[in-house]
């Protein structure tokens, strides 16, 4: 659907050349969501634009649909254009023109009537939920319902694409979740390809099928949400997911020994890593009705990506060294990662101090 | 009511027929200049705008010279500007004197000033909504018709207000030198031959004039901002 080959693009300022985008090969498929995340000045906002040329790629090439977009005339670059829809962080609306008018706007001269474009129009704007402010202006609007009328706007000539350039970083969390969700809708009604660039994980993680991590311009990895999640490779990555993540947090109270932490003897400490395998049984239930396993739950942070439970729980288990031992095994069998932080009062790492 | 008026302003009374006239002449000076500097002004403006770094027909030699002419003509005094402009004047209209001797040099004196007021009100369309229209597929012409000029209609009408007011005070220098209206009804009597109370009056009929464009401007900028 999309492919860029090699892409880079330096800009030239005053003093110095600036890579805003270094060698960047991506593939995105029909009908998925891909996301770019990355840190202030990674670059993806520049990655983004390089697909609709509103940013010329100093190097490489850009494929959407098979047409190379660099090799287009500007009138077939135009035409392009208009089935790649684009929205953008600070909603890019005109002030002067009603929420209709808006919508209505990249409308003109597609050849539609009066009365095509008008039921055009309340369709769109039945599709995000605002059929009732078909006649406000921008400024009558909060920055949810913005954000919505500039969907309809992207969606207007029917694109096979949209990109959307940190959509939802001016959003506060509900809104952001509701944006996402009718995103989610979007592709999954119209089979739309999504293209989405964000700082944040918790965004990826809702929505994405797919992400590529940016730093300094460079991809420095890509593939399935839940590859990357269960076993990041670059130290982006893996920032970008402790950012979601209170885990590290509780290995810091190992470490100073809090209270929470402690275990005496015959329990261990344990950290259970969902989103390796297949892990979709009640697996702590089982191990407390079947095995006899006492558990007390320290820390649980586990939600479903793509119908897999994915997350940290740190969990204390109290019973006989085999019932604990039998448990360990039924939880790597499911596919759960285990790692026992503390036995008995012995900390793993501390063990010389502890005796 | 006369009788009152006349001990009051007995030249006023005197000189009632060509107050009139010269209103008329004042006002023909305003709308013939607004509109001709108008139309080029927006025309300097666009070209600005788009041509400018970043702009989305970006043309490094087209602005720096339009940027420099228009800095040129606006940093001539108006007075100044008439007496240079005689030569052309002359062999424009045949004449140097009366309102057609005076409208090239209104002109040229108001265009540039229109064009950077124009300029500012269009720089003001929010580049994310340029880059928007970009993205969705239209053309720099669709772009300047349907986008810059639509959304800075308030921005145009404030420039305009502006640019007529400072026309007035123009329009009263070309009257010094002989182009007619008001301006030259307050030399000619008011200053010339001492005749204060004509120069009373021009000024209540220019501060009526003037209130007049603001009130029409404030109007049209509070009707279209939204
Ligand atoms: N037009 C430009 N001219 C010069 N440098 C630019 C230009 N646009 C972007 N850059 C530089 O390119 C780099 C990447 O910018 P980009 O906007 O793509 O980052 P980003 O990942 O989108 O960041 P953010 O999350 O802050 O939006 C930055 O160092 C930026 O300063
Ligand atoms: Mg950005």
């Amino acid at each position: 659907m999309i492919e860029l080959r090699h892409v880079s693009k330096t800009f030239q300022t005053k003093h110095d050349h600036v890579h805003a985008v270094k060698d960047v090969s991506l593939h995105i498929e029909k009908g998925e969501i891909f996301g770019v995340i990355g840190y202030s000045g990674a670059g993806k906002s520049t990655l983004i634009r390089c697909i609709n040329l509103l940013e010329r790629p100093s190097e490489g090439d850009i494929l959407v649909d098979g047409h190379n977009m660099l090799e287009l005339s500007d009138k077939d670059l135009r035409k392009m254009r208009k089935k790649i829809g684009m929205i953008f962080q600070h909603f890019n609306l005109m002030r002067s023109r009603t929420v209709f008018q808006n919508v209505a706007f990249p409308l003109k001269n597609s050849g539609l009537t009066k009365d095509e474009i008008q039921k055009k129009v309340s369709e769109l704007l039945s599709l995000v939920d605002l059929a009732d402010k078909k006649d406000a202006y921008p400024s009558q609007l909060s920055g949810g319902q913005k954000q919505r009328v500039a969907i309809a706007r992207a969606l207007a000539n029917d694109p096979s694409v949209l990109l959307c350039d940190e959509a939802t970083s001016a959003l506060d969390p509900q809104t952001t979740q509701s944006i996402l969700k009718l995103l989610k809708e979007l592709n999954q009604r119209l089979h739309i390809t999504i293209v989405l660039i964000t700082h944040e994980m918790a965004v990826i993680k809702e929505i994405c099928d797919r992400v590529a991590v940016m730093e300094h311009g460079v991809v420095v990895e890509s593939g399935s949400i839940l590859d990357i999640f269960a076993h990041p490779k670059a130290d982006a990555t893996k920032k970008f997911i402790q950012s979601t993540s209170a885990i590290s947090k509780i290995y810091e109270m190992v470490e100073n020994n809090h209270v929470f932490t402690q275990v005496s003897k015959g329990q261990w400490l344990i950290h259970l890593k969902y989103g390796a395998g297949n892990t979709k049984e009640a697996m702590l239930s089982h191990i407390c009705a079947n095995i006899g396993v006492e558990i007390s739950i320290i820390y649980g942070n586990v939600e479903v990506i793509h119908d897999t439970p994915f997350g940290d729980m740190v969990v204390i288990l109290d019973a006989s060294d085999e019932k604990k031992q039998a448990a360990l095994d039924y939880l790597e069998k499911s596919g759960v990662e285990v790692e026992v932080i503390r036995y008995d009062c012995v900390v793993k790492q501390l063990d010389a101090e502890c005796r | 009511m006369i009788a009152w008026l006349s001990s009051w302003m007995p030249n006023v009374v005197e000189l009632a027929d060509e107050f009139p006239i010269s209103l008329m002449q004042t006002l023909q000076m305003l709308v013939i200049t607004g509109v001709i500097s108008f139309v080029f002004g927006l025309l300097f403006a666009i070209v600005l705008v788009v041509s400018k770094k970043g702009g989305i027909l970006e043309n490094r030699i087209i602005f720096f010279i339009l940027d420099k002419i228009i800095n040129l003509f606006r940093s001539i005094p108006f007075i100044i500007l008439m007496a240079l402009m005689v030569g052309v004047t002359r062999m424009l209209m045949h004449t140097s004197i009366g309102i057609a001797g005076a409208l090239p040099s209104l002109i040229v004196g108001t265009t540039p000033f229109f064009a950077r007021q124009i300029e500012s009100a269009l720089a003001e369309v929010d580049n994310g909504v340029i880059e928007a229209s970009q993205a969705m597929g239209l053309s720099p012409k669709e772009i300047i018709l349907h986008v810059y000029l639509k959304e800075s209609i308030p921005g145009i009408a404030r420039a305009a207000t502006i640019t007529l007011i400072s026309l007035v005070g123009l329009t009263a220098i070309a009257g010094a030198i002989g182009a007619g209206g008001l301006g030259d009804m307050a030399i000619r009597y008011g200053y010339n031959r001492y005749m204060y109370d004509v120069i009373y009056m021009v000024v209540i009929i220019i501060l009526l004039l003037i209130t007049l464009i603001q009130s029409i401007g404030d109007f049209i900028v509070k009707r279209t901002t939204h």
